[in-house]
């Protein structure tokens, strides 16, 4: 029975073998660059290795040091958690209301609105020119302004003062986030067949928002999942935005993300061991809340 | 009884008004305190500008004195007639001619002079004075060019040309006496009554030997109707066919190290021209932009005649803009419209003819044999508004400081200020600079000068100005405007002196002959580029010079720049390799040595690196140990004490440092002086005057940096670290105190804690502030109307027990220059070799003058090296002051876990200042966090070690 199975599916590889071919290249990439990272990254973070010399094995000290004695670990999960919490789930509910909201729009102001919207992602590093507004000179832009207005009499450090750096942080991260999800919104919402509202109108659905709940988003489940899969990994992933407007470190660590301490304990403090061990919880952790956001998803949405 | 009454109320209303008069009086004295500043700035010498102008009516003298050498009076010891003149060879040594004028008259002096030293390449520049006196200031640092010459272009085996190199000329050279203005068309003009007159020039940078020197008349050719029909009375004729092309990069000699062939790659015409390999085939660009700079050609012309001249040239470096040149045949402007040739911007190659406004081509004498053609930079027409606008931005910033004063930085806007009443005089002055910028810009519009974007500046500050003076309740709200607006203003000023030109070749045609075109067609010029874009994926242009074969051959990495790089590369080719044949392959590499050194791919010598690389290197058993080479105590002597300190561990020194900064205190003395106060030497003396500055709305520029709390601990007899590297050392009482006082400027004295201090010292604001010493390069060069209001003063110090002034500084190790390890086991003996090549005096000063040459003043290399340093260009009084600060720093020792420091220091530091923590138990705390990470980082290291 078992061997029936294996030889029924090796005969289907065979007739599909040219789909295999072009995926093949791919596949490549994706074992170099993704599958044999991780997997060397997880032998590695059972050693103490700092890149010049050769590794050493330590166990399991690294996952010890890392929960029992690294206050910076500590400071940068939560972090991290604060982050993806609070700006995860508004910047994916932002890019549903605004790919809802010009969804009704013609066409052309359509791609005009979303250009608008995407822009900040599609340039890159153009959240740098938050750095300028936030900057603590008293000639930096909400600064002066806030003088003027008289609302503060002295220069606010907004990005080196523990108390307002995350808050700024999350500001522009949200900002910048209108992201990919955003226009697979967007796309999601142009594939639900309008006579399908048609019947629902019909059966009275009272209002745009019901409408909204009840048949748009089910009927876009993928698109939600994909959204949200890609939410997720950016947030748990931030730290460029807290890096190019706080400078690293932030003081205090009050901005510093795993991805940040990761990077600063490979490339800067030169313990690449510690570094995967600490890469590989971020990637566990990543994997835990993925699921459970795709468990609730599916459980809503309809296929 | 009435009469009595009569008396007593008759000297009560005495009393009551003289008490009414010394009431008055009373309040005469206590004015408002912006009346005692608003002194008018008046300089102590007039100006050259005023001098020329009292002269103007004079005629010119009529004959030409020859000065008599050998009857000169001496004094000094650098200073000595020999058979051919007078030599100088120190600065600060004088000679003084005496001679006698028949008839007065205005004239210029004409010295002939050469060059006497082979390695001193800063210009040659004197105080001259006439009868004893200067009668303007810029009769101070007057200037001789040192003449340079190019070698050869060669080629690498991959057919790119090889910048050449310029050897300093020691040729008689001719030239006039110029004032040492920023832009000055003609020489020094001076007046000579009849009688007796002496003559002194006292030498600052010297090396020269001065053979002649002739007072004459000012240059008065004629123009060219007269010319022409005088060659023509003489037989010469105008030449009918002839065609001979000299390439502009081929010089002959030019007057300064920043005129070096250059490559244009944008138009397939430009001669030679490749799409492969690289080639130099122009001369200037952005290089050859400032006031007199002179390049010369030698032209070989068969047969005496006159020959037409046609340039091809292109400005395309400022839109709109007429860069200006004044043409001389050996030596001579041939006539009068050759003072000052105009070439118009053109993003495009231009073959310029010179000729007149009709288009008729002017023919020029060539005799036979060896002609020698040479363009010098004036300034354009622009420039004579450079110093009217120079006056005017001056003015501005006074007034914005004065405004400063009364309204603060923090200007409330529902206040009436009433400013015009409160600083009484800045409504005239407001009317005067109104006037004047209206003037300015009238003139400017007549000139000629097309473009919008000059105008703009003018335009926008006659529209403040007239704002202002309609109601003074706008200024307040509009102050930052005004000083942006001042500040553009300098900039209009600064950059309109610049003349950029690049010349790809000159012709001497005859009359008849057809002249080549100056681009290439557009089809041409696709095949070009697409020919490029393929020889682009064939051809590093990454790595300079040749690519060796040869095993021995070391890989050096720069850090720094593609132009440090390449002439890195021609100098050890050069010099090095010459010498001991040892082949060196440089590279552009940044900061990716350590990972490079994972990759097994680590280069043998890696140069300007950061900080911190030698000892992370070093703990980790990866940099090689510079002590076991025998002469390294040689080396060591080259640095100032205590520079290898953040390289050693134990005995064993893993780095040497390339650069090295400190910081020093400028001050703006203007500001100081109208405030009538001292410029700090102590601590105290520093926080007697904050009360004062800080009244008046200035701000302090002390940076909130580490350093500061680390020097403030050395003056104190204390250190951050232990001395052997297991941690911190500021559990003393003493330490905390010392926190205190360096966290106090922030939150007593509410220091500003992040500011831009270039911009904010220019304008004024901030008028005293900590900032390293290349920032005086860059105020020197780019901020010329606050020349002679500013200075650099050593750090503020503290007092000790016996009195004397401990000012030192202690920067932290791992931050503060930049440094050179070597990395590779088997090649050692010969990267020791080049390394030490490097850092020795000689190369340094070499490569120190050379990339200042190519980049400007503004990147005035901070070399390591002491002898070397005396040889860049710093005067010789600023190099006094700075060799003191410098010998007074003392790098700390550089702690395993080193970057926890400077980021627990801040993070302490924010968290006194901003969140108002106890310094003391603040400090304790992260200074345990930092101890514990250095412990962590030494169990580590002593596993391995």
């Amino acid at each position: 029975m078992r061997k029936d199975l294996f030889l029924h599916n090796l005969k289907k590889a065979r007739d599909n073998k040219v789909c295999y071919l072009m995926v093949f290249p791919f596949l490549l990439f994706f074992l170099a660059f993704t599958i044999i990272p991780v997997v060397a990254s997880f032998f590695l973070s059972f050693t103490n290795y700092n890149m010049l010399e050769s590794a050493r094995f330590v166990g399991i000290e690294n996952y010890i040091r890392m929960f029992l004695d690294d206050d910076v670990f500590i400071k940068a999960l939560s972090n991290t958690i604060i982050f993806a919490v609070v700006t995860g789930p508004i910047s994916y509910f932002a890019c549903l209301i605004f790919a809802w909201l010009i969804n009704e729009l013609s066409p052309t102001v359509r791609a005009i609105l979303t250009f608008v919207f995407y822009a900040p992602t599609m340039s890159g590093s153009l959240y740098v020119i938050w750095a300028f507004i936030f900057s603590g000179d008293s000639y930096g832009l909400l600064n002066s302004f806030l003088q003027t207005l008289g609302v503060v009499s002295e220069p606010v450090q907004w990005l080196t003062d523990t108390k307002t750096l995350v808050t700024c942080v999350m500001v522009v991260s949200v900002w910048a986030s209108l992201g990919a999800s955003f226009l697979s919104f967007i796309a999601g919402f142009q594939t639900i067949d309008t006579s399908v509202y048609e019947a629902a109108a019909i059966d009275g659905i009272r209002n745009r928002v019901e409408e909204l709940v009840r048949i748009t988003l089910p009927l876009m489940g993928p698109q939600l999942m994909f959204g949200a899969v890609m939410q997720i990994a950016g947030a748990f992933g931030a730290g460029g935005i807290s890096q190019a407007l706080c400078g690293y470190p932030t003081t205090d660590d009050a901005g510093t993300t795993l991805v940040l301490l990761i990077s600063d304990l490979g490339t800067e403090r030169y313990e690449m061991g510690y570094a995967c061990a600490m890469s590989f919880v971020l990637f566990a952790l990543m994997i835990l809340v993925n699921n459970i956001i795709q468990t609730v998803i599916r459980k809503h949405a309809s296929t | 009884m009435n009469q009595l009454k009569r008396y007593v109320s008759t000297v009560l209303v005495a009393c009551f008004c003289l008490s009414v008069f010394a009431g008055i009086s009373v309040r005469a004295e206590g004015q408002s305190l912006s009346d005692n500043l608003s002194g008018t700035y008046s300089a102590s010498v007039s100006t050259y500008e005023q001098y020329l102008a009292e002269i103007s009516d004079k005629d010119a003298l009529t004959e030409e004195i020859k000065l008599d050498l050998s009857t000169a009076e001496l004094s000094g010891e650098g200073v000595a007639k020999t058979d051919g003149g007078i030599e100088w060879r120190q600065s600060g040594n004088k000679a003084t001619f005496r001679f006698s004028v028949k008839t007065a008259g205005n004239a210029n002096i004409n010295v002939i002079y050469s060059n006497i030293s082979e390695i001193n390449v800063n210009k040659i520049t004197f105080d001259v004075y006439l009868d004893g006196e200067q009668l303007f200031n810029t009769m101070a640092g007057v200037v001789f060019p040192r003449w340079f010459e190019s070698s050869e272009i060669t080629q690498d085996e991959r057919g790119n040309d090889i910048s050449e190199e310029l050897t300093v000329n020691k040729a008689d050279m001719e030239e006039r006496v110029y004032a040492s203005d920023l832009y000055q068309p003609d020489p020094m003009l001076l007046y000579f009554s009849a009688g007796e007159h002496t003559l002194t020039f006292v030498g600052d940078n010297t090396d020269v030997l001065i053979k002649e020197i002739t007072v004459c008349p000012p240059e008065k050719p004629d123009n060219y109707e007269d010319v022409l029909k005088k060659h023509q009375n003489n037989g010469v004729k105008i030449v009918e066919d002839y065609f001979d092309k000299i390439q502009g990069e081929n010089t002959y000699l030019v007057s300064s190290q920043n005129l070096i062939a250059g490559m244009d790659r944008g138009d397939s015409s430009s001669e030679p021209n490749d799409y492969y390999a690289l080639k130099l085939n122009m001369i200037g660009g952005s290089t050859w932009k400032s006031n007199r700079e002179t390049v010369k050609w030698m032209v070989n012309a068969d047969r005496e005649g006159l020959y037409r001249l046609t340039f091809k040239s292109r400005q395309n470096q400022k839109d709109g803009f007429i860069s200006s040149r004044r043409l001389r045949i050996n030596g001579e402007i041939p006539f009068e419209e050759c003072r000052s040739i105009t070439f118009s911007y053109n993003t495009d190659w231009e073959m310029k003819t010179l000729g007149d406004s009709e288009g008729n081509p002017y023919y020029f004498y060539l005799r036979e044999g060896e002609n020698i053609i040479s363009l010098e930079t004036v300034p354009g027409e622009l420039s004579e508004f450079a110093y009217e606008v120079d006056e005017i931005v001056l003015s501005l910033n006074k007034v914005y400081r004065q405004i400063i004063m009364v309204v603060g930085t923090n200007i409330d806007k529902y206040r009436d200020y009433d400013l015009f009443k409160e600083i009484p005089g800045i409504e005239e002055i407001f009317k005067e600079n109104l006037a004047r910028v209206k003037e300015v810009r009238r003139k400017i519009g007549e000139a000629g000068v097309q473009t919008g974007s000059e105008m703009v500046v003018f335009d926008s500050v006659i529209t403040l100005l007239e704002l202002f003076l309609a109601d003074d309740e706008n200024i307040p709200s509009r102050v930052e405007t005004l000083n942006s607006y001042a500040a553009d203003l300098a900039t209009w000023s600064f950059e309109t002196v610049e003349q950029p030109l690049a010349i790809d070749y000159f012709l001497f045609t005859g009359k008849e002959n057809e002249l080549p075109k100056a681009n290439a067609g557009f089809f041409k010029n696709l095949k070009y580029e697409f020919l490029k874009l393929l020889a682009s994926f064939q051809s590093d242009y990454g790595v300079v010079g040749d690519l060796s074969d040869s095993e021995d051959k070391l890989l050096v990495w720069v850090g720094s720049g593609s132009e440090q790089m390449s002439i890195l590369k021609n100098m050890a080719s050069s010099e090095f390799t010459a010498k001991t044949g040892i082949e060196v392959e440089v590279a552009l590499a940044g900061t990716s040595v350590s990972r490079a050194l994972m990759a097994d791919k680590a280069p043998d010598v890696a140069l300007q690196q950061a900080g911190d690389l030698p000892m992370d290197l070093g703990y980790r058993n990866s940099a090689i140990d510079l002590t076991q080479f025998e002469d390294f105590k040689e080396v060591e002597g080259w640095f100032m004490p205590g520079s290898l300190v953040p390289y050693m561990i134990g005995d064993a020194c893993y780095g040497l440092p390339c650069t090295q900064s400190f910081e020093m205190l400028f001050v703006r003395t203007d500001v100081f002086e109208s405030l009538g106060l001292k410029v700090p030497t102590t601590w105290d003396e520093f926080y007697a005057i904050l009360p004062i500055l800080q009244f008046n709305n200035f701000e302090i520029g002390l940076g909130g940096g580490s350093t500061t709390f680390s020097s403030l601990l050395k003056q104190n007899d204390l250190s951050l670290f232990k001395a052997d590297r297991t941690g911190t050392d500021v559990a003393s009482d003493l330490a905390a105190t010392v926190c205190r006082q360096w966290t106090e400027f922030f939150t007593k004295y509410d220091f500003p804690l992040t500011l831009n201090f270039y911009n904010r010292f220019r304008s004024g604001e901030v008028p005293i502030g900590t900032s390293v010493y290349t920032l005086a390069a860059q105020l020197d060069t780019l901020a010329p109307e606050i020349r002679g209001m500013w200075a650099m003063y050593p750090m503020i110090g503290t007092v000790k027990e016996d009195g004397t002034v401990d000012n030192s500084q202690a920067p932290l190790g791992d931050g503060y220059g930049s440094t050179a390890v070597l990395l590779n086991e088997e090649s050692k003996e010969q990267s020791w070799e080049f390394l030490k090549w490097f850092l020795s005096e000689d190369t340094q000063a070499e490569y120190g003058n050379k990339i200042e040459a190519r980049l400007g003043v503004v990147d005035r290399v901070p070399t390591s090296n002491v002898a070397a340093f005396k040889r860049l260009g710093w005067s010789a009084e600023t190099r006094e002051v700075l060799l003191e600060q410098w010998s007074k720093q003392r790098p700390t020792v550089v702690v395993p876990g080193h970057y926890y420091v400077t980021r627990h220091l801040n993070n302490a530091f924010r968290a006194i200042v901003y969140s108002n923590e106890n310094p003391t138990h603040t400090l304790k705390i992260y200074s345990q966090k930092i101890d514990r990470e250095i412990k962590r980082k030494l169990q580590e290291f002593s596993i391995y070690q």
